[in-house]
């Protein structure tokens, strides 16, 4: 057991501190849901890519740096640590891409990939219908087949800033006959498209993060379905695999929402008695247990080994861990926890009731944590499945 | 960057549960229970045969010269299978023995500990319940101002205190000053003694946590109702699913914790009170999920549940429970003076 960094990745943080230093903006951009706010996240995402972090790792051919998992995990530790801003390109960068690197022709890899890093391309996730959330082999948007392509209609849901994506990453059954987990298929269509219509939802925190997303006629040619037609559930399983991984779950993440934690209560005990120190220091101490699991398995994952459906632990356990803190937050702002940062008695120092409300998300998105105790009880404990429809 | 354990470590491990659950059976330990005794000196001697009381003396004096990083992992097998002897004792009074600056005490019980010839009985921070005090050649206590003293055990005077947990013998002690002779040991090496004897519980408590959840497991894919296994119900997976994640993630807290200490890093003591109020926490849910999940059974005398939840409690309490720790890290962490995790990448 030996925690000290290589010679290499003392270097690679070193060099990293350094830039993050004096590039990070030091106030925070503007809410990315807004348009200006928009923009300058995504002005952002391309210094990062100029500098040669936008996307570490990717494999070198295609843009990146070939990092290795410690590596990353090293990256997003001081990215997370030096405030910098929100990564608003998850999607392409995390899911889309490693998708196009893992099953794309080199064509397709060819006309997409740079795109999606220099940040030109937005890419949104258009999986969940719905009658497919958590049931998603449910998904019903049907590919029929056309003279060089499909033709697509159905409806998608939950897509995440589909009303700023230029490209969808889309399941849809080309096969209606065979049995659901089969018959898929996966496509990359462009919003803009003849037929394709993106709808806002707003959410309970205000926010338009999502959208419907609406395909009537809307034809993909042959040249955007990735691998073959019948694929997509698997391709869709490795691309949920990546959401599942590295993803949200970073320890810095926490360790920074901690700390604003105790400020926040340090704020509110001057008027409120509510403030329970021993609940922080026991939300604290899961925050570090969290850095410890977190390192375990990483190291586990770099030594070969594929831990499979036990990703849904992680994910399990941050998500309720970051809904407690921001749980705790409001409760300790006592009768002032309605009011919105707006109010001038609001206890709330900028974003803590968005996020509070979006912290309650994590338990849904990725995989709510009720599918989540069904898969570590199913697949990682061996116990007997839930009974499906075929 | 590596946590995670060699092979041998592993190894070491595995060895530990092959001879904890091969020699201290259901059988063994329900006769401690009937005895209201867990030390037996024959067991006591295979312990000292392998190695295990001396896990952490210096070879020089007859031990393994071993790290704390060993030492967690043999305590929650210890925990796992619910060894009832004062394994814990003898692992934590080897440092400290060894930091004795009093030679000749050091050196007439170091190797007697390794070996298992004397029992060394552990007293810290005042604490008001001495664990196997009755079979003790020696105590190691601390009087008010915190030096460390050793008492010869003929020289005790011992009130029994009655456990739930019929296995450990638990006693309220007292002494003539003029019977205590200083070991001289350095404040570090006391503070690192009590750091020790905090992470070293919890690492037991973590592997209570763990036998109490693999017993639950085993019963869920054994037992049936409505014509099914009561593993099949989504009320019972999912409690199952809760309990293994609460077990996954708290056992890395106890390797950070022996990791800091066995490289004297700055935040070892913090370490320790993280893993020791997470694995408290941890113990108090899954004791009580794991009794859920057996329904009326667990609630037998003949089942073998509770005596995994008797102890899991005694320990819960032991060097401090988990509010204990909280409130210490609450004091640290408000002051500033405690980091939002541990030192791994800064």
């Amino acid at each position: 057991m030996d925690l000290t960094l290589t010679e290499e990745q003392q270097t690679f943080r070193a060099e990293l501190r350094d830039w993050l230093a004096d590039n990070v903006p030091p106030e925070p951009l503007a809410h990315h849901l807004t348009d200006a706010g928009f923009e300058a996240h995504r002005a952002w995402e391309h210094r990062l890519f100029e500098a040669g972090y936008g996307a570490i790792h990717w494999p070198e051919e295609h843009g990146g740096k070939g990092a290795d998992l410690m590596t990353q995990a090293l990256f997003e530790h001081e990215y997370r640590r030096a405030g910098a801003p929100h990564r608003v390109n998850i999607q392409g960068l995390n899911l889309a891409g490693p998708t196009i690197i893992d099953f794309g022709t080199p064509e397709q890899q060819q006309r997409w990939l740079h795109r999606i890093l220099t940040w030109e391309d937005v890419w949104a996730q258009a999986f969940s219908e719905p009658e497919a959330g958590s049931d998603l082999a449910n998904v019903r948007t049907s590919a029929r087949r056309a003279e060089g392509g499909f033709v697509v209609n159905g409806q998608k849901v939950w897509t995440s800033l589909g009303d700023r994506a230029d490209w969808l990453f889309v399941l849809v059954r080309t096969d209606p006959d065979v049995p659901r987990h089969q018959g898929l298929t996966y496509v990359m269509m462009k919003t803009s498209d003849d037929g394709v219509e993106v709808r806002p939802i707003k959410q309970i925190n205000g926010d338009s993060g999502f959208s419907e997303v609406f395909f009537t006629d809307a034809f993909v040619p042959d040249d955007n379905v990735i691998s073959q037609p019948g694929d997509g559930w698997k391709i869709a399983m490795a691309t949920m695999g990546h959401e599942r991984g590295l993803g949200r779950g970073i320890p810095a993440l926490f360790g920074g929402f901690i700390t604003e934690l105790r400020d926040l209560a340090r704020e509110a005990d001057a008027d409120a008695e509510i403030v329970d120190r021993r609940e922080i220091a026991q939300l604290l101490t899961r925050v570090w247990a969290f850095h410890a699991f977190f390192m375990h398995r990483l190291t586990r994952m770099t030594s070969g080994e594929d831990i499979g459906f036990a990703a849904s632990i992680g994910k399990l356990y941050w998500s309720e861990m970051e809904a407690q803190i921001f749980d705790t937050g409001v409760r300790l702002m006592g009768e002032r926890a309605e009011l919105s940062p707006q109010a001038p008695m609001s206890l709330d120092p900028g974003s803590w009731h968005q996020r509070y409300w979006h912290s309650r998300a994590a338990r849904i998105y990725a995989g709510t944590n009720e599918i989540q105790r069904n898969i570590i009880s199913e697949r990682v404990l061996g116990l007997p499945k839930e009974p499906r429809r075929p | 960057m590596y946590f995670d354990f060699t092979d041998d470590q592993l190894a070491l491990a595995h060895a530990a549960r092959d001879m904890f659950t091969g020699r201290f059976t259901a059988e063994h330990l329900r006769g401690c229970w009937d005895r209201k005794d867990g030390h037996d000196a024959e067991h006591w001697s295979e312990l000292g045969a392998m190695g295990l009381l001396g896990l952490l003396v210096p070879e020089d004096h007859g031990g393994m010269g071993m790290t704390d990083v060993e030492a967690v992992l043999v305590l929650e097998q210890a925990g796992y299978a619910g060894v009832p002897e004062p394994l814990l004792d003898a692992i934590v009074a080897g440092p400290l023995l060894a930091a004795a600056r009093n030679a000749e005490l050091r050196d007439s019980w170091l190797p007697r500990l390794a070996t298992g010839d004397a029992i060394v009985a552990l007293q810290l921070n005042g604490a008001p319940l001495v664990v196997a005090a009755d079979h003790a050649d020696v105590l190691l206590t601390q009087l008010e101002g915190g030096d460390c003293v050793a008492v010869s055990g003929d020289r005790l005077r011992l009130e029994r205190q009655a456990s739930m947990d019929q296995s450990r013998t638990v006693f309220s002690v007292e002494f003539d000053p003029g019977d205590a002779v200083p070991l001289e040991a350095p404040d570090e090496a006391v503070q690192a003694a009590w750091d020790r004897a905090v992470v070293s519980t919890a690492a037991m408590l973590n592997g209570v946590s763990w036998g109490m959840f693999d017993m639950s497991l085993t019963y869920a894919k054994e037992r049936e109702q409505f014509g099914r296994l009561i593993g099949s119900f989504q009320a019972i997976k999912h409690k199952l699913a809760d309990m293994w994640t609460l077990v996954d993630t708290v056992r890395p807290t106890a390797w950070y914790a022996a990791y800091s200490l066995a490289n004297r890093l700055e935040d070892q003591t913090q370490a320790a009170s993280v893993a020791k109020a997470a694995a408290g926490r941890v113990e108090r849910q899954v004791n009580r999920e794991a009794l859920q999940c057996h329904g009326g059974i667990g609630f037998t005398w003949e089942h073998n549940l509770h005596l995994w939840m008797k102890r899991g409690v005694a320990l819960e309490h032991s060097y401090g429970q988990a509010e204990v720790h909280e409130d210490r890290l609450a004091e640290g962490f408000f002051a500033g003076e405690i980091a939002d995790g541990p030192a791994i990448f800064d």
